[in-house]
């Protein structure tokens, strides 16, 4: 038999049957009709999309507050709303309508920084392609791009009051960031870097090297950047005697000033002290049971007609271990919103809630290029597999053995977009050609590349063997989390053995998988194809370049250690892979944008032309339930890392009735 | 007598040392540690976490410390009563072990005196009424409530709950409640919800329990002291609630012990499925993620109790059955 090909095995057909009969059952909810998984940028306020307005641009000069705080200032407890919100208050436009206050949302503990997100420096906006300000209201970058330039917007307050300054985001860069004890390795981005005070307002980070991408990192992760300087320097050592605040730490349990200033900053602590906050919620307590919020009063933004936000009161987070527990709950009705434990083999069961609890499932898109993405290890020790997955020819027929039209409808009942790792279409660097590359189901091509390169099934059990007659098998270790790992990779077992390749699945323990991707042990992994747009894919292309060494990256771990060592350790790349590296590292110091959108591309094309990962389905349908009393949650999203899930949706504008 | 619980009391120490010693050997097994698990839930939120940003937490935490440093620096705190740090939960674990102390008795007490106010009187109803209908149809219900897994139990239990009672899914309270202070609302809340732990686990002790007092109460009631006693016309109930029953509940009492370890490692399934707030869930985390301090303190105390608990059996039993002589 020179073509190696079997349908499937029994267990394999037994599991894509099981998946079948669900689509079946599914078919009977005709309210669920497939659509494209890309969003109308339409569906969102215009506003959203622009730097947000402030009052005095329309002219509000009116201000009201929830009836809560109101209470607390005819108590004499809390200053008036006045002296409470900035000189200029943000105003932020309500995707339905004006809201009401009141009320406590019912949530589940890892949703609880979806409702309560964060308040960056910078912000980006509902399609996760443009930056946008936030706490900083304007910046500018030097010529040379190795200084930036940034100034605060004036009178904001955080939780305690204390006034917002440059001398917030100085004591988190110097005590913080580079401080050796709490941050023994400092990340990459600050290393050389240098932060000065201008004035109360306005400083300037200065960098050794052109950095333009800064503000990418701001707008992502600039939860990482400012700190209430006044309240936490009080457990910081550099500004208290370090004798006596070990003395108390230690009393307290804590094993070092280090554990113990995280967890007042981070809100890891159960009850007071917990560092203040520029969210529109700030921590109260944590019980076994639940962690509480209540409404932060010095909350800077508004809605257009002057309310102070959010309109809800309270937040109550319940801490449930079981994820079978929560879909119960979400589908019953009992939480207010969740999205991020929710699962999208669930569907049907929250489309029933839909019927039975008023509840209403939205289907938002995770961000990712693809929701699995399986990576062959071009550098693994084994000479054979190692040439076998360096050929391009097999990279290509292994891809294009796969039914991402099958596996769209089987796991993500049609709504997710078949594709390779790529950004999504919302991104600069996007082309069509790049996501489709390779990606359409094409057995008879596969077996006649496989055969080309000698790989015949020479015994005939239906399986492709090495041309020395030796039995090919390829192990693929991963762990099933996040997105439908498991369910994805039997379907291509079944895929990949009907062209004769023998693909066996381990799923291993995380700690396994940690200890054995970085240390280059793996034949292949799968993983999800995370930053994939242009807020993350510029400056972490971990998919498309060897620039990083990761438990979730396989595919070419000693390239890029060789990398990262600077030539000390790992394996010298190929000249096409150095080529990719100097395109990265020119892309993220480039200020000519249509250079950098130019080596972007180049990159990405490298990797859609030499299938350096195989995608399977992108942008896949991510449930959000939220109960029938949550209004002004969009109906459509970008889900995920990138835009820190809700963060450009402005959950301080949902609001409950009752 | 006190001599005896003194020379126990002295064997216990090599006993709890050794078990130390073999359980901070076997958390630490595993490939990889708490900080590789630590930087999986990091990097599931999307944080980064270089690898020598790992290394360094490895030290920060004292975890590149041989095994024998490690080992003495924990077993030394945890005899001052200072159960050592928990890195998962960036909290000392006495905080996180006590806050969630006070369910784990009050469900494991609950689902005890559940289990012996059904499984005492119907086993003794069993043997006196051996092969009767009765006998029969407490065996099946018995066997049945044995043979079904706890979690599934606890699944069908949720879903009457809900459907039937509108009781809300999982934990002790509905929501409203919970943050409340204790009121006369509250308890009837609990009550509304402590119920299906209460069944769930005590369905699967009930069978055992009711099987061991009917064998054992059968062994006694064919003596012919009982024959005796029957002969001279003492009342059946007075006869069968006086002697043998005393003798048959021996092994019970021996046991006892074994429910202290049981108060804290509580139901770790039921009580996942359930969402309780109880020890279990946080022992299961603890040993998943290799959370060495949380999970080692905690098997510690679990040792402790148990070793405790034999102690106060064989006291008991002693103080019950005349029979038994300290050696």
């Amino acid at each position: 038999m020179r073509q190696g090909v079997r349908t499937t095995t029994a267990s394999t057909s037994a599991v894509v049957n099981c998946c079948h009969f669900t689509m079946v059952a599914l078919g009977l909810l005709a309210s669920f009709g497939t659509t494209a998984a890309e969003i109308d940028p339409a569906s969102w306020p215009a506003a959203w999309h622009q730097p947000m307005a402030t009052a005095s641009e329309l002219g509000l000069t009116h201000f009201q507050q929830a009836p809560m705080l109101a209470e607390q200032v005819a108590a004499g407890t809390l200053p008036p709303l006045q002296q409470r919100l900035p000189t200029d208050p943000v105003v932020l436009q309500p995707i339905n309508n004006i809201g009401q206050y009141g009320g406590t949302a019912r949530i589940f503990r890892s949703d609880w920084d979806k409702l309560n997100n964060l308040e960056g420096p910078l912000t980006v906006d509902p399609s996760a392609a443009k930056i946008l300000p936030n706490v900083i209201e304007r910046w500018e970058y030097s010529d040379n791009n190795q200084v930036l330039t940034l100034h605060i917007r004036e009178g904001l307050k955080w939780s305690d009051g204390s006034a917002v300054t440059a001398a917030d985001f100085i004591f988190y860069h110097q005590h913080v960031t580079l401080n050796t004890e709490l941050n023994p390795i400092t990340a990459p981005q600050w290393v050389g870097s240098q932060i000065t005070a201008i004035d109360d307002l306005s400083f300037r980070y200065e960098f050794p090297q052109p950095f333009p991408l800064l503000i990418n990192i701001m707008a992502q992760i600039g939860d990482y950047m400012l700190a209430p300087s006044a309240f936490m320097q009080q457990f910081h050592p550099a500004f208290v005697d370090r004798t006596q605040l070990l003395a108390s730490i230690y009393a307290q349990g804590y094993v070092s000033w280090m554990s113990y200033f995280n967890a007042i900053l981070f809100w890891t602590r159960n009850s007071q002290p917990l560092a203040p906050t520029l969210r529109p919620y700030q921590m109260v307590e944590r019980t076994p049971i639940a962690e509480y919020y209540s409404r932060n009063p010095y909350y800077w933004k508004v809605d257009p007609e002057g309310n102070q936000l959010p309109y809800i009161d309270k937040i109550r987070a319940e801490v449930i271990d079981n994820a079978d527990v929560m879909a119960a709950k979400a589908s019953t009705g009992q939480v207010d919103f969740a999205a991020f434990e929710m699962k999208t083999q669930d569907f049907p069961l929250f489309k029933l809630g839909e019927k039975t609890a008023g509840i209403k499932v939205l289907v938002w898109h995770r961000i990712h290029g693809s929701d699995v993405i399986i990576m062959p290890n071009l550098t693994i020790d084994d000479s054979r597999l190692r040439t076998l997955f360096r050929d391009r020819r097999f990279r290509r027929a292994l891809s294009v053995a796969i039914n991402r039209d099958e596996m769209n409808s089987v796991i993500y009942f049609g709504r997710g977009t078949p594709r390779q790792a790529t950004v999504i279409p919302t991104s600069r660097f996007y082309a069509q050609e790049f996501a489709q590359a390779f990606a359409q189901y094409d057995p008879a091509q596969a077996n006649s590349w496989l055969d080309e390169m000698g790989l015949i099934d020479v015994d005939g059990d239906g399986l492709r063997n090495f041309a020395d007659g030796e039995a090919l098998t390829i192990t693929l270790e991963y762990i099933d989390f996040e997105t439908p790992k498991n369910i994805s990779l039997e379907l291509v077992v079944s895929y990949w053995r009907a062209v004769g390749i023998d693909l066996r699945l381990k799923e291993v323990d995380q700690a396994l998988q940690y200890n054995r991707a970085t240390g280059n042990l793996m034949q292949m992994t799968a993983w999800h194809a995370d930053r994939s747009t242009d807020i993350l894919f510029p400056w972490q292309p971990q998919w498309y370049v060897p620039m990083h060494i990761g438990w979730e990256e396989a595919h070419w771990n000693s390239w890029s250690i060789y990398y990262l060592s600077g030539g000390a350790r790992g394996e010298q790349p190929p000249a096409e892979i150095i080529q990719l590296q100097d395109w990265w590292q020119e892309l993220t110091r480039s200020a000519e944008p249509a250079r950098v959108t130019e080596l972007g591309r180049n990159i990405l094309r490298s990797s859609a032309e030499n299938v350096w990962t195989i995608g399977t389905v992108g942008l896949a349908p991510q449930p959000v339930i939220v109960s029938g009393r949550l209004h002004n949650v969009p109906a459509q999203g970008y889900w995920g890392w990138d835009n820190r899930w809700t963060m450009a949706y402005h959950p301080a504008t949902w609001y409950l009735t009752q | 007598m006190s001599g005896f619980i003194l020379r126990r009391l002295l064997a216990m120490i090599p006993t709890l040392l050794i078990i130390s010693v073999i359980v901070f050997i076997l958390i630490q097994l595993p490939p990889g540690d708490i900080i590789s698990a630590t930087l999986a839930s990091l990097q599931q939120q999307g944080m980064e976490v270089s690898t020598e940003q790992i290394a360094a937490l490895r030290a920060q935490y004292n975890l590149d410390d041989p095994m024998v440093v490690q080992y003495l620096r924990w077993i030394t705190h945890f005899v001052q009563g200072d159960l050592g740090y928990s890195i998962k939960y960036q909290q000392p674990v006495n905080t996180l072990i006590w806050d969630r102390l006070g369910y784990t008795v009050l469900i494991a007490v609950a689902s005890l005196l559940f289990t012996w106010a059904l499984a005492i009187p119907i086993g003794i109803y069993s043997a006196v009424r051996q092969y009767g209908f009765g006998d029969y149809f407490f065996t099946v219900v018995g066997l049945l409530g044995l043979a079904i897994p706890n979690f599934m139990l606890a699944l069908i239990l949720m879903y009457c709950g809900y459907s039937w009672f509108g009781v809300s899914v999982g934990g002790l309270f509905s929501p409203e409640l919970a943050e409340a202070p204790w009121s006369s609302a509250k308890f009837m809340d609990l009550l509304k919800h402590i119920w299906i732990p209460m069944i769930v686990i005590g369905t699967a002790g009930t069978a055992s329990i009711m099987r061991v007092m009917r064998a054992n109460l059968l062994d006694e009631l064919s003596k012919p002291y009982v024959v005796t006693a029957r002969a001279k016309g003492v009342r059946p109930l007075k006869l069968i609630m006086k002697y043998p029953v005393r003798i048959a509940i021996n092994p019970f009492i021996s046991t006892i012990g074994w429910l202290l370890p049981t108060l804290i490692s509580g139901e770790a399934i039921v009580s996942i499925v359930l969402n309780l707030p109880t020890t279990g869930p946080l022992l299961l985390q603890a040993l998943l993620s290799q959370d060495m301090y949380l999970a080692g303190s905690f098997i510690m105390l679990l040792s402790i109790l148990t070793v405790l608990g034999m102690l106060l059996s064989d006291i008991l039993l002693a103080a019950l059955d005349p029979r038994i002589r300290y050696e």
